[in-house]
Formats: C-alpha cells, structure tokens, sequence
C-alpha cells in the first residue's frame, strides 16, 4: 500500500485547530518571559523575574491560599449533595425525578454575574451574613451541576442488579451502598472530585461580587492588572495552566479521560 | 476441617400473587406451589412477567396483593436482604472489584459471620463449583460459564432456602449452552435446592426443571411436567409453546365410547378422546403432534381407531436424525409430519397426493 507523505486535509485541519485552540494560552506562555515590564509581543528579552514576582506579591498569597480553601469546601459540600442527588435521581422512581435532575443542571444556565449579583444581595440585604459564607454556597452552586452530571453518568453506566445481588447476599442497604456501590463508583467520584476543585478554583465573575479584603486567585489577578502592566500575571497563569495540565494528566493516567466526558 | 453447606429444602407458594407495574398489571393473580427440592422452570415470550414473578419472590418487586411463602414462613413483607433467598441473575451480576473467593465470601461478610466458619463455607462452596483454582481470580479474567458457577457459589454460600435463576443460559454462546443446561440440572441436583429458574427457552425448560409453568401475559396458562404438557396442553398457547402442533378446526357432533366425532370439512370428520364436557354444535381445535402422523398412499377403509385426512406433499426436509415433511391439505391449510431415519413413508414424492393417518387417541381436543 503507498501513502503519500503530504499530509491529508484531515491531519491539516486537526492541526490548525488544536494550535487555534493552544494559540492565546501560548502567547501567555511566551510573554510571561519577557524581561520588559509591559505586556507586549514580541519579547525584547528573556527573564524569569515575573514568576518570582509571583511569590512575591502578597496578594497572591493570600489568592492562592482563599481559592484552594473555598475549591476543598465546596468540593467536599457538593461531593456529598451531588453523590446523594445522583442516586436519588438514577435509583429511585419518584414524583418529579425529572424536574430535581434539571433543576441541579439549572444553574449551568444562569449567567454568573446573575448569580453573584443575587447571592450579593441575599448576604447584605436579607441574611445580613458574611460574604465568606455565601461564597462557599455560590461555589457549591457552580459545582453541583458538573458533580451531578459526572456521578450520574457514572451510575448510570453502573448495573443496577449488582445492589440487589447485594442485598439478596444479606447486605442492608448501606451495606450494599458502601461496599458495592462506591467502591465501584471510586473513579467516577475521583473525577468528579477534580472537576469540583477545578471548577471552584477559576471561577471568576461570580466570585469577584463577594470577595472583600482577601480575594480569590483570579480576582486578586484581576486586581493586580487594573494597576500593573507588567507580565507578572502572565506568569501566574502560566503556573495555574501547568496546574491545569498536570490534573488532567494525572486524571488521564488514573481514571482516564474518556469516563468523565461519557 | 471440612464443612458441608447446610441447604435444607424448601418450598415455596404463591397465593394471589398480583403485581402492577407503571400502571400495568404484569401478574394477575398467580397461585403456585413448588416441592422442597424439585426445580421449576417459570417458561413464556418475553412480557409475561416471569422475570417480574423472580423479582417478587426475592423480595425486588413489592407486589400489590397476594402473598409469598417459602417453607411455609410468609415473606411478602420481608426485605430481601432477610429473605434468604438466592439469586444467579441473567448476567451474572458479579462484583468486578472482588476476586472469586471475595465474591463468594461476599455474603457471610455481611452477616457477620466468624472468620472460620467464613473460610471453610468458602472452601467447601469453591469445592463444590470446581472454583478452587480460580480463587484469586477477578470475574472479568473467567468465561461465561465459570461466571456462572460464581454465582452460583456465592449465592450458595449464604445457604439460602430457594435459589432463583433468571435465564441463567441466555449470556452463554449457543454451543455452550446445549451442554450447559445438563449440567446446570445435575449441578442443582447435587446441591439439593428448590431452585425456580426463569426461561424463554422450550427446550431449556425441558432439560433442566422437573416440572414447567408455561406463563402468558401475567398468568400461569399450564403447569406440569415435560410431557404433561407435551401431551395433554390446556390451550393453544401451551400447545404452541412446547414443540409444534397441527390444528384441525370442526365442530363437534355425537359422542360415542368416550370419543368425539368432529367434522373438519364436508364428509370429513375426525375423532378425539373428550376431556371436558363439550356440546354437540360447538366449534373446537384438535391438535395432532408432527410424530404422530404417518402416511397411507389410500384411505384404508374405516380403520378402527385411526383418523385419515387427505393432503398433497409440498416439501420434504432432511435433517439428520430426523425428516420434516410438509403437506397442504384441500383447504391449503399447511400440515407438519415429522419422520424419523429410514421410515418408509419417507419414499412420498412431492406434489403427490396421500392421506395423513393418526390414531384417534393421539388427538387433542383444545377449546377453540
């Protein structure tokens, strides 16, 4: 059989799309080297100052530190509400299944800014609680959805004769739940898991209405580019990308990726 | 240290036994009695709600009347992880995260059960199954059939007093299930439990459960052994079931000596043993069976006992062991004689003309 060595329109597609969708993260990349201080391409020249001015910046300190505590609570709020919204919707037959199933999906099509703007609201005008507060229930919010959807899926995928086989073995139900169910479910939950503290962690419009003094990771970017026109931010995404990257791969290598997006 | 499992046989009943499901009746109102120890084959076309009847009885499926006993304990209200009540499912249902002994063990762990008395139930039911060398293995690295005796084992393993199998066949291939279904009897034989098994399979049902329920549409149309239900079907629908049936339509006209003259065609009547009470004037389906049939180049005049009907051979098929014979008869409707080997009315030639020839007491009368 001849193959030609030019390459075929599909192989040139798929290139030209794969480098459309990396071009704006890798001009980030580039720039974040740049030893001049002004957000520009081409570089004049090459330095890694800006990621030491990364560490540096007391703010994204305090970012770094206000995001990972905000992604782990929500995470571990909504693991626990979205692995009991999942059974209860793929498990049982009840009155209204169908609504409670998009009714946890509704907030996928709320605008953000809706959001923040209403949980803003529901902090000062109504509750009179702390904004801190709200912000652990506006990112659980946010997460839910992709929980849900994950779980589900996994669930669904799951045979549900395997907890019945349980149950007929002598297992109570909880039994069944924790010694069939989830650690068959493990990966699935794992998956979620990152998908939650991802999703928690680069929210952005929602969250910039309720942070005050200590700001998220990507607020606290946001103000720091309203008054510097250094690549320091550049930088900083840089470092958030290979954070990216590294969980996807490590998803990848332990669950793969194929079980998430099902 | 041997252990040998405790099963003690039980039976089962039914009483009354209805089920709905989303709106729809799927049993109505099924009575069953099952021995301790015998195995009954629950047979019928999907949707007749044999899996359903399963289901309830193991506790799955609440049902809306009626109740479930087994060993004369009624189980209608208990939930099925305190039934003791064993189930092999269709496919399976194994846990892919436990090895064999894990799976099989699965049950007393859940019970509590003390470690020894768990290790040598799990001896004895690896032994049992021949499961010994798989041990360690996890059920996605084992056949279809070793898949199988898993569950069977583990499911044994928790010494239940029925054991339910859901077309324990159907996820096998078609060449390993023929075998599979003796030594599926023998094996439920050696363990020596009531055992109800779900089939859509005739000839499954056959081999493997000593008597058979043949179901239809939330109802048991007929239950009884192989043969019983061979010779003596209550309906079209269980004649039809079990093997192939030829029906001559007529009405009924005197009764003589126990025998019911029935006319098929002007000048061409038939006759049939009576087996209910049946009026003169009614209309009723006989059924011959194709073996029952041979063929006579002539009528032979007024043979005592044997009924004659004329019919023309359309095909003529061999298959092996045995030839499937295919006739018209005046009213075109299609007639199945099955010979078997070197039969001498094997030598008819198609398109010719004979008379098809039974005896009077292989005819059965089915209520039209």
């Amino acid at each position: 059989m001849t193959r030609s060595s030019m390459p075929s329109i599909l192989q040139i597609t798929t290139f030209g799309v794969l480098l459309f969708m990396a071009l704006p993260n890798l001009l980030i990349l580039v720039i974040s080297f740049n030893s001049a201080a002004t957000l520009a391409f081409p570089p004049t020249g090459l330095s890694l100052k800006w990621y030491a001015n990364v560490f540096s910046t007391p703010s994204f300190a305090v970012g770094i530190k206000q995001s990972l505590l905000l992604a782990a609570t929500s995470c571990a709020v909504s693991m626990v509400l979205g692995v009991l919204a999942s059974l209860a919707i793929v498990r049982f037959r009840f009155f209204g299944r169908q609504a409670a199933n998009v009714f946890v999906m509704a907030p996928l099509f709320v605008p953000e800014i809706v959001m923040g703007i209403a949980m803003l609201l529901w902090a000062n005008t109504v509750l009179f609680i702390s904004n801190t507060a709200v912000l652990v229930v506006l990112h659980c919010l946010i997460v839910l959805p992709y929980v849900v959807r994950l779980v589900v899926a996994n669930l669904q995928g799951m045979d549900p004769n395997l907890e019945s086989a349980a149950m007929l073995l002598g297992a109570r139900p909880h039994q069944a739940f924790l010694h069939v169910t989830l650690p068959l479910l493990g990966k699935g939950l794992l998956g979620a898991a990152v998908f939650a503290i991802v999703m928690s962690f680069h929210n952005f419009t929602a969250t910039m209405f309720l942070v005050g003094n200590s700001p998220t990771l990507p607020v606290a970017a946001y103000q720091y580019i309203r008054t510097e026109n250094d690549p320091t931010v550049a930088a900083l995404s840089t470092l958030t990308m290979l954070g990216g990257i590294l969980a996807v791969y490590l998803m990848e290598k332990w669950i793969g990726l194929e079980r998430l997006v099902r | 240290m041997t252990y040998s499992l405790n099963l003690e046989k039980r039976g089962v009943a039914l009483r009354g036994l209805t089920v709905d499901l989303q709106g729809k009746r799927i049993l109505d109102d099924v009575d069953l009695e099952i021995e301790p120890g015998e195995i009954v084959a629950l047979l019928g076309p999907s949707g007749c709600g044999k899996t359903t009847m399963l289901r309830a009885i193991a506790g799955l499926q609440p049902p809306l009347r009626g109740d479930i006993s087994v060993g004369g304990k009624i189980m209608t209200k208990v939930p099925p992880y305190q039934r003791n009540v064993g189930m092999v499912f269709q496919n399976y249902a194994l846990f892919p995260h436990m090895t064999v002994a894990d799976n099989v063990t699965f049950g007393l762990r859940m019970k509590n059960v003390a470690a020894a008395r768990r290790d040598a139930v799990q001896t004895a039911s690896l032994a049992m199954l021949e499961l010994t060398a798989l041990r360690d293995a996890y059920p996605a690295r084992l056949s279809g059939g070793q898949q199988q005796r898993v569950a069977i084992a583990r499911t044994i393993a928790t010494e239940p007093s029925v054991l339910l199998l859901d077309e324990p066949l159907s996820a096998l291939d078609k060449k390993l299930r023929e075998g599979m279904r003796i030594e599926l009897r023998a094996l439920l034989k050696k363990v020596g439990i009531t055992a109800i098994i779900v089939t859509h399979d005739q000839e499954e049902a056959l081999a493997i459960a000593d008597r058979i329920a043949v179901m239809d549409r939330g109802r048991i149309a007929q239950i009884g052994t192989g043969a019983e239900l061979y010779h003596k079907p209550n309906s079209r629908f269980v004649a039809d079931f079990i093997g192939y049936m030829n029906y001559f339509e007529g009405t009924v006209g005197i009764q003589t000596g126990g025998l019911l003259d029935i006319t098929i065609a002007p000048n061409l009547s038939i006759r049939a043993p009576s087996a209910q009470t049946i009026r003169e004037g009614e209309r009723v389906s006989v059924g011959v069976r194709p073996e029952a049939i041979r063929l006579a180049p002539q009528k032979q005049a007024s043979v005592p006992g044997i009924n004659a009907v004329p019919a023309q051979l359309v095909s003529k098929e061999f298959l092996g062991v045995v030839t499937y014979l295919r006739f018209e008869d005046d009213s075109g409707i299609e007639r199945m004689v099955i010979r078997s080997g070197e039969d001498h009315d094997l030598a008819v030639s198609d398109g010719a003309r004979c008379w098809l020839q039974w005896p009077e007491q292989a005819s059965i009368v089915i209520a039209a």
